[in-house]
């Protein structure tokens, strides 16, 4: 019988059916595993009598929350995988996920149905009250192997060369990267993790662990420091998963609200912890942040649990089960980080490429992208980017999706995007644009209206400058550190 | 256009998909009523960003200022001078 994540559930709301598992918004809220899993088959016998059942894959277009946690849940009960919809994108941007990727239904908040209307069928099923499952309007086919691998989620990445990617994990690559986190982690059921992360990018590595290990989960109403540190201190959270900005907006709230003393780790993932941020924090609370290095292809091979200052800035040492491998120029100390061990990625949708083919391209490592050195204790440090991706507030993007749109501007020759350090909370993301030849210079306002029509919000640039001409590195590649 | 109505504007079509709830108004609470959750609040900082030219500090990012519409418009308007 094929391993699946929902069942592992059921098996552990079997073995500790009354312990909760959703705590929150409200300081009472509260939903037990048992409860919980009686949600889930009803959903799941809904969506059965829709017709999903296993080899369907069903796009999931709602907020994040624990209706949403419901629903993946639900899908794998009835022996689909899930694809995420991202609220945050734009219709386009959500088109182009129905383009690529094949699906058979979507569940989707009612009051946001239109967003993907031209991709499903007019007949809609009422799921819960507010939630609805309509088929898809099918305009691709599947992979012929993805069914042969089991597959649990599909996570749609535009990727670094502009060609579409989706990232394929099957319920044994998520089993296998959450078990050997955990060797790190230590989750178990005496932890309550305050979760304030989006679940379309988070959900893989850190939810399924939750359930599968038997944690609670906290979630606070808004990301506000005082509703933060109060819904940490309610539910005496042991552990929080969030992003940088969550941790400065904690640290600058001025109620005098502490985190619970159970605390034992404050986990920060997505993009880099700036050390103004680390240090406001250790100040304010008398903690070390720990920071991770995360990758969806990958999960979670380095975590920092040392809680030593001196090691403060790095991602820690390699989780037992994972190998890496720097690939340093000669001479060098630092290189590109490779990486092998559990649950690397099954495949990459489209173009199709199973994890064999991907892995056999570097004698079986799996090339990041970063750039990292080791320190003599063996702690990994983050010193670069080969993708370059870009995080705003926790948002992420890659700058040659906003780099194409904007050379599809009549009066741009060229455009350069990059991240600057310019806010106190985080990124911003800056272009340099090349005028082409005979046009006059469109204003600000007329280039934020352009980009708004095809993407979402926080991938639209903050700053524009109008330059000569771009800058190129030595292998013929955009310069994206063009301000140093 | 004035802020207050960019404001509503952005708030009822960005942030309410055009559906206004009962009782909505200027001191409706955008917080207590789960409107404005942590995604669509950053949405709106960097829209405010960019519309007005302005710059968040991480200690702007209070719920008073968020509050409701009406004091969203008051925090702008002095943020702007």
């Amino acid at each position: 019988m094929k391993l699946n994540l929902a069942e592992c559930f059921f098996q552990k709301a079997e073995q500790q059916a009354d312990h909760p598992l959703i705590l929150g918004p409200g300081a009472e809220d509260r939903t037990s595993y048992s409860e919980f899993r009686e949600e889930i088959r009803l959903l799941a016998k809904r969506l059965r009598d829709a017709g999903v059942g296993r080899g369907s894959n069903i796009g999931l277009h709602y907020r994040g929350g624990r209706d949403y946690i419901a629903f993946v849940y639900a899908i794998w009960n009835c022996g689909a995988c899930v694809t995420p919809l991202p609220l945050e994108l734009t219709v386009p941007e959500k088109r182009q996920i129905f383009q690529h990727i094949h699906m058979d239904g979507v569940i989707s908040g009612a009051n946001i149905l239109d967003q993907i209307r031209a991709s499903v069928r007019p007949a809609i099923l009422s799921l819960t009250r507010q939630a609805v499952f309509a088929k898809v309007d099918t305009v691709c086919e599947a992979p012929s192997h993805l069914a042969d691998i089991n597959p649990a989620f599909i996570r749609f990445t535009s990727g670094t060369t502009g060609d579409a990617k989706g990232v394929v994990l099957s319920h044994r690559s998520i089993y296998e990267r959450i078990h050997a986190a955990n060797q790190v982690l230590q989750i178990s059921e005496n932890d309550r993790i305050l979760w304030l992360l989006s679940m379309d990018y988070h959900f893989a590595v850190s939810i399924v662990a939750y359930l599968m290990f038997g944690a609670g989960i906290i979630l606070p109403k808004n990301s506000f420091g005082v509703t933060l540190l109060t819904a940490a201190s309610d539910h005496r959270a042991t552990f929080i998963y969030g992003s940088p900005i969550h941790y400065s907006l904690m640290t600058q709230d001025d109620t005098g609200a502490l985190l619970p003393p159970e605390l034992r780790l404050a986990i920060v993932t997505t993009t880099a912890l700036r050390s103004e941020i680390a240090d406001a924090f250790y100040k304010r609370f008398g903690r070390i942040l720990n920071e991770t290095y995360g990758i969806i292809e990958l999960g979670l091979p380095a975590i920092n649990v040392s809680h030593l200052k001196e090691k403060q800035g790095s991602v820690g040492r390699m989780v037992p089960g994972y190998e890496l491998r720097l690939d340093c120029l000669q001479g060098q100390e630092q290189g590109e980080i490779t990486i092998r061990g559990k649950g690397v990625l099954d495949a990459y949708y489209f173009p199709w490429q199973s994890r064999d083919a991907i892995l056999r391209q570097n004698d079986g490592w799996f090339r990041t992208g970063d750039i990292g050195r080791l320190d003599a204790d063996g702690f990994l440090y983050i010193v670069g980017r080969i993708k370059e991706m870009i995080s705003i507030g926790g948002l992420k993007f890659f700058p040659e999706e906003v780099e194409s749109v904007l050379e599809n501007h009549p009066a741009i020759h060229a455009a350069c995007v990059f991240a600057v350090q310019e806010r106190q909370w985080g990124m911003s993301a800056m272009a340099y644009l090349v005028l082409a030849e005979g046009r006059a210079t469109p204003d600000d306002n007329e280039l934020i209206a352009y980009c708004k029509k095809y993407l979402t919000r926080h991938k639209i640039p903050g700053r524009f400058q109008w330059v000569d001409h771009l800058t190129y590195t030595a292998s013929g590649k955009k310069n994206r550190n063009p301000e140093k | 256009m004035e802020i207050q109505e960019t404001l509503w504007n952005y708030i009822i079509n960005e942030t309410l998909g055009g559906r206004l709830p009962e009782g909505f108004d200027g001191d409706y609470d955008l917080i207590d009523s789960g409107t404005l959750d942590s995604f669509k609040m950053m949405n709106l900082i960097i829209y405010f960003e960019q519309h007005y030219q302005v710059e968040f500090g991480i200690n702007d990012i209070v719920p008073k200022h968020f509050k409701s519409v009406n004091a969203l418009v008051a925090f702008l308007r002095n943020k702007l001078g």
